[in-house]
């Protein structure tokens, strides 16, 4: 743990991190966090392993198979299928009656 | 796709035109599976909830108003079907995250390899993240997955899930801490040096 770059502890970074996740790149308070990591190992370390969390779960991601597709389309147009003749029986009904 | 095309090719799917529910198949059903995969971590689940999130999208499409983005719909759409599938399973697997302990670093933090992937089995790397993500509850993967995964704002979660941002910035924080300590006996460089 270390407190040095603008006096802001490691902790502080964290607890920062958790608030605005770099959704409040201009503030004054982002700019010294941006700091403290630049200059801490340890955050560093913690931002850099964090990154290489989040892009093996994004390089894992699978792609939709040509067969799940095809399955989809059917499935749909069968729907689509089915609610137009409840529809056109519906119209049907409230003619003859 | 843009705005004025999406919302064209919407329109035509309301009124029944099987080519445009077609085109709305091939542009968004690879992010509802990637969205489905990513949280329930199985392929047959995943093509399950995307069949589920398109036969909820054709019944309910008069109701979309073109106020919000199609996809951010989808993702609302598909977010319950994940959540109701994920409830099934046993509560009792999934970690507590509720201490700001069990989500603090280890006090000397470990660097992770230079490139995770090279000396772990890319079927081992698979189990890895399948059983992080598993230990995780419902509301933790689906934050994490819209955020890290599928690159949307907190603002847009918050109006996807429900949550308050804070709610939503709280649990991204969480999943993201938990995900890092569970995965990194596995790709710290020390282990293997
Ligand atoms: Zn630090």
């Amino acid at each position: 743990m270390t407190e040095h770059a603008h006096n802001i502890s490691c902790i502080e970074v964290w607890r920062y991190i958790c608030r605005h996740h770099g959704e409040d790149e201009n503030s004054k308070e982002c700019q010294a966090v941006k700091q403290h990591i630049a200059e801490c190992p340890h955050c560093s370390a913690y931002c850099d392993s964090m990154e290489k969390m989040i892009g093996l779960f994004r390089s894992n991601s699978p792609t939709f198979p040509e067969q799940a597709k095809k399955n989809l389309v059917d499935l749909l147009h069968e729907a689509l299928i089915s609610t137009k003749d409840k529809q056109s029986d519906e119209t049907g009904n409230s003619t003859t009656t | 796709m843009e705005r004025a095309e999406e919302f064209e090719l919407i329109e035509k799917a309301k009124s029944g035109d099987k080519h445009a529910l077609e085109k709305l198949v091939e542009e968004f059903a690879p992010m509802v599976f990637r969205f489905s995969f990513n949280v329930c971590r199985n392929q047959e689940k995943a093509e399950h909830t995307t069949q589920e999130t398109f036969l909820s999208v054709l019944k309910k499409l008069h109701q979309f108003d073109n106020r919000s983005k199609f996809s951010t719909w989808l993702y609302t759409i598909v977010s319950n079907h994940c959540f109701m599938l994920a409830r099934k399973e046993k509560a009792n697997r999934f970690v507590s995250l509720d201490e700001e302990e069990s989500v603090m670093p280890e006090k000397t933090i470990t660097p992770w390899e230079e490139s995770p992937l090279s000396r772990v089995e890319q079927g081992e790397i698979r189990r890895l993240l399948d059983e992080g993500i598993e230990r995780l509850s419902p509301d933790y993967r689906i934050v994490f997955v819209l955020r890290d995964i599928e690159g949307l704002s907190t603002n847009e979660i918050s109006k996807i899930t429900n949550l308050s941002v804070p709610a939503v910035k709280s649990r991204l924080h969480r999943a993201r801490a938990f995900l890092r300590n569970f995965l990194t006996p596995y790709f710290a460089e020390e282990f293997h040096d």
